[in-house]
């Protein structure tokens, strides 16, 4: 966190909420990134996006400045992203590509637009169960720790090794690489 | 200690995440316009005093879009000064005989649409108006109505003037209340 951030992040605590727009301008993208791995969907990561900054804000005076900013960022956003993926698929079953692949194929907008760009990388991930997906994405793009990703996900530090290590495998094999455990 | 994340395989995979993201990110980028804009003002209608008023200027990628946004705040702003004098301080929406007019400020959008219960959540397209305004005007029974603005097809956008919002799957709704007196004689 640079010495500008700290000003701005002090400023929005004593109330200055265009500083906190500054700070938004400024990680948006990194976070939009963490989110289009984690949903899939850029309207999605959208939504996570959004959620994540004014959830950030609302908790703003729990953030230690000692600490670094973008992981504690990034973990609300992992957090969100997560909740989020529970909801959909509480709410559109039918939209989950995480384990109902075969609905993009029969959605010709989607096609039409997968057919236009190749999203290697989302694609790959999007073959990952969300319970491999979050961590690994958390991990490898938010650089997140085991402890930060235990708390974006709720889950033991024990469990979220474990699930990262799977996870590394089964990606390895979807990009086609040996799989080495 | 050996961390096998530093191993070769493990640095290709995360370069590969990382990079592969990142471009995707670059190619989404347009998406995320504006979303410092609609942060703040979510933020500033939850806030309780609701006084906050964020500059525009340091908000905007460009000039231009300031300046637009700009103009468009100014004549909110007067048609909300017009709208008080009229005695239509409860509400924030422009009423007349003819019905309500709805009203968004979204100059970077393509297309804006209303979808609410009282279109049977079926969009209905907004015209623009000068300054990055979108307005369409319905006419409404007196009573509480949920609706949004859906933004380039694509996004669910509140309203920033409704009289309350609710939350429904994962969605933030906007409500509005018509009664017969703003229904009945009001006038812009």
């Amino acid at each position: 966190m640079t010495e500008e951030d700290i000003k701005l992040v002090r400023r929005t605590q004593s109330g200055d909420l265009e500083a906190w727009g500054k700070i938004t301008r400024k990680y948006k993208e990194k976070v939009f990134g963490l989110a289009l791995g984690i949903m899939g969907e850029p309207a999605d990561a959208d939504d996570v996006v959004q959620d994540t900054f004014i959830r950030a804000y609302e908790k703003l005076d729990q953030f230690d400045q000692e600490r670094k900013f973008t992981p504690w960022l990034l973990t609300i956003a992992g957090n969100i992203a997560r909740n989020k993926l529970r909801r959909n698929k509480f709410m559109n079953p039918l939209d989950n590509p995480g384990w109902l692949k075969s609905s993009e194929s029969r959605d010709p907008a989607k096609k039409v637009n997968q057919e236009k760009k190749n999203h290697l990388v989302r694609d790959s991930l999007a073959e990952l169960d969300e319970k491999y997906r979050i961590p690994i994405v958390l991990r490898y793009y938010g650089e997140l720790t085991y402890k930060e990703i235990s708390k974006a996900t709720d889950l033991p530090a024990g469990t979220v090794k474990t699930r990262l290590h799977r996870a590394k495998s089964k990606l390895k094999n979807i990009l086609g690489g040996d799989g080495n455990e | 200690m050996n961390d096998p994340e530093n191993s070769k395989p493990e640095k290709e995979l995360k370069e590969y995440i990382v990079k592969g993201l990142n471009s995707e990110v670059e190619e989404e980028k347009t998406r995320l316009r504006g979303l410092e804009g609609r942060v703040l003002s979510q933020l500033s209608y939850e806030s309780s005093d609701g006084a906050y008023m964020p500059s525009f200027f340091s908000l905007f990628p460009s000039p231009k879009l300031a300046l637009a946004t700009s103009l468009t705040a100014v004549l909110i702003a007067g048609l909300l000064t017009g709208f008080l004098i009229g005695g239509y301080v409860n509400t924030p929406f422009f009423s007349s005989t003819n019905g309500f007019t709805f009203v968004i400020a979204y100059p970077e959008a393509q297309r804006v649409e209303l979808a609410g219960d009282f279109t049977n959540w079926q969009p209905r397209q907004l015209k623009k108006r000068s300054g990055g305004l979108w307005s369409i005007k319905l006419d409404l029974e007196p009573g509480r109505y949920e609706y949004n603005f859906i933004i380039n097809d694509d996004r669910w956008v509140p309203d920033p003037r409704a009289n309350e919002y609710v939350r429904s799957y994962d969605k933030l709704s906007s409500v509005i209340y018509v009664d017969d007196r703003r229904q009945g004689s009001g006038s812009v």
